[in-house]
């Protein structure tokens, strides 16, 4: 159904695909991992990645790492998606007063400075994993939202969407059945090309110290190199890979969404609206 | 069609008080809106402990911010108190935050503002000869600009820490260097932020610009600087950057907010006390008062670099006047 993979989907899923598996790996019992308990050995046989301040293996703080990051940046992203994209098929396709006040609505979100208003939005609501995920759904919805809009006021244009209306079709009925399939690809790209951002913001709120202590992130294992001395010992096999787990996890869903903007003839704006 | 005009006059003209109205309601309300008394978040959660044993200083801060009025003479207060300058007292830096962010917000501004016009220029000339050019080095530039903004901005800061600070030893290991050192202190301290943010804010600009002229290179005018036979600096800052200034503006005001938010996260890495520094120390103190100044202070200053970029990127365009 899909047909062939372009060159970016390919090139981002088996990205995608790597990180997946690190996240499967995680669920390897113990003993699997490495024995060493003394603080900062560097990567040996025997710890493949060494270990950080407190002796624990890296290799599997980065496996388990894998789950926070990638399932926070997946729900933020459904999260924020399912508000922008609501947002911008009401607005849109009902045009009007609500269009009005709804695109001012994103206007003013899209201006307002993401990262410092999630900091103190996340330092008062304190660090789970479910705030982290609220935090970002409600911020990080403007872009879509914005994108989504104008693919259904260019919809709400087009002939057959009269004819509905001539028929007597109900506003509800025509979003649902006829709007919504065609903003369904638009929505998809905004999905995945949201998911970075989510990681990346995610991974921006536990470096300052307001992740979940209970289940470290990557991005909390670059706060524990930072706050505990880590990166001024030099030990940099305890901060190079969460790094470039992030990177890579990105880059990879950066890739699918664009090539997912390609299968269906977007604009490259919606890159942009990433960025 | 009425509704609608005066909804754009709204947007326009009102857009930026709106905002700036909202970012301090937005603060007024999230205290307040939490469990548990609102002076927990005056003090922070330790101090607010020992103050409970002493009630004439809570009884007068609670007055001093009428916590036992009505919620809108609430606001109120606080209203004045922010347009007369008073952000409150920080009670883990025993100062008030006014005086707090006097010292810290230029500092902010030194890191910010260097690598912001750095990357408008030249992204604006990498992004307008990308577009132009087709080729293999459009393709590695564009690859480029997307690995960069997937690496987490203080995560490349670690990285060039540890290989100039630590291993070249040939930057300082972090800090500001006090008021009136020599510029050469200032500029040692200040490269390995600035080539993090020139580098991140690059990406971004190079990318927009593209597309912009890519918008434009099908318009007639186009043809018509072609076939003057113009050099290429001429065509290309007569004919494709010239048309794109007023969106370039525009780009340029939402790069603040990318700066502020990338920088934030780099000072911390760079123990460069500036606005991000303080976030994150009053994060990790629980100082709430400090945590809501800076990011006022932080959301006022995007929202008015925006506001000047709309009134010049409308002097700029000749089909607005």
């Amino acid at each position: 159904m899909m047909g062939k993979l372009n060159r970016a989907e390919a090139l981002g899923i088996s990205l995608i695909l790597a990180i997946s598996i690190m996240t499967v790996l995680s669920l390897l019992p113990e003993e699997y991992f490495g024995r060493s308990s003394a603080a900062y050995s560097p990567p040996s046989p025997e710890n493949l990645l060494g270990t950080d301040d407190l002796g624990d293996d890296v290799l599997r703080s980065l496996l388990r790492g894998s789950r926070v990051s990638l399932s926070i940046g997946i729900l933020g992203s459904v999260f924020s998606t399912l508000i922008g994209g609501l947002i911008g098929v009401f607005s849109g396709f009902m045009g009007g007063a609500l269009d009005d006040l709804l695109s001012s609505l994103i206007d003013l979100f899209m201006i307002l400075p993401a990262l410092p208003l999630m900091i103190v939005l996340a330092a008062y609501l304190g660090p789970s994993l479910l705030n982290v995920i609220i935090v970002i759904g409600l911020l990080w919805w403007p872009a879509t939202a914005r994108l989504v809009r104008a693919r259904a006021r260019q919809i709400r244009e087009s002939p057959f969407i009269e004819g509905l209306i001539c028929l007597g079709a109900g506003k509800l009925y025509i979003i649902l059945r006829h709007v919504l399939p065609n903003v369904w690809g638009i929505i998809l790209a905004r999905f995945v090309l949201s998911v970075p951002g989510a990681i990346l913001l995610e991974s921006g709120l536990s470096f300052i110290g307001l992740g979940d202590p209970r289940s470290p992130s990557w991005g909390m294992m670059l706060h524990f190199a930072m706050t505990r001395g880590s990166l001024l010992r030099g030990a940099w096999w305890t901060f190079v890979p969460p790094g470039l787990c992030i990177t890579v996890t990105s880059l990879g869903f950066i890739l699918l969404g664009m090539g997912l903007e390609q299968r269906y003839k977007l604009s490259t704006k919606s890159v942009e609206g990433l960025l | 069609m009425r509704t609608s005009f005066i909804f754009w006059i709204i947007r326009k003209a009102l857009r930026y008080p709106l905002l700036s109205f909202t970012v301090v309601v937005i603060n007024f309300l999230i205290p307040r809106a939490m469990p548990g008394d609102p002076l927990i978040f005056v003090f922070g959660e330790e101090v607010y402990a020992i103050a409970l044993s002493n009630p004439d200083l809570t009884n007068s801060l609670r007055s001093k911010y009428g916590l036992d009025l009505p919620i809108i003479d609430q606001f109120w207060i606080y209203l004045r108190n922010l347009i007369s300058g008073d952000l409150g007292y920080s009670f883990s830096y025993g100062r008030p935050i006014a005086d707090i962010i006097r010292e810290r917000l230029p500092l902010t501004l030194i890191m910010t503002v260097p690598p912001m016009i750095l990357s408008l220029v030249i992204g604006t000339i990498l992004g307008t000869n990308l577009s132009w050019k087709p080729g293999s080095l459009k393709r590695i530039i564009t690859a480029l600009c997307m690995i960069v903004r997937s690496v987490p901005t203080y995560w490349s800061g670690m990285l060039l820490l540890l290989i100039f600070s630590l291993w070249a030893k040939w930057t300082p290991i972090g800090g500001a260097p006090p008021a009136g050192a020599p510029l050469s202190e200032f500029i040692s301290h200040l490269a390995l932020p600035a080539l993090v943010l020139t580098m991140y804010n690059l990406s971004y600009v190079t990318i927009i610009v593209r597309g912009l002229t890519v918008e434009i290179s099908g318009e007639p005018f186009i043809t018509t600087g072609l076939s003057k036979g113009l050099n290429w600096f001429k065509f290309s800052s007569r004919y494709l950057i010239r048309p794109s200034l007023p969106p370039l503006v525009s780009l340029a005001a939402m790069e603040v907010g990318f700066a502020f938010s990338g920088a934030l996260l780099v000072e911390i890495v760079f123990s460069w006390p500036g606005m991000g520094y303080t976030m994150w120390q009053a994060v990790t103190e629980r100082d709430y008062p400090l945590l809501q100044a800076t990011f006022t202070i932080t959301a006022l200053i995007v929202i008015f670099a925006n506001a000047l970029a709309d009134i010049l990127s409308y002097a700029l365009d000749p089909r607005a006047r």
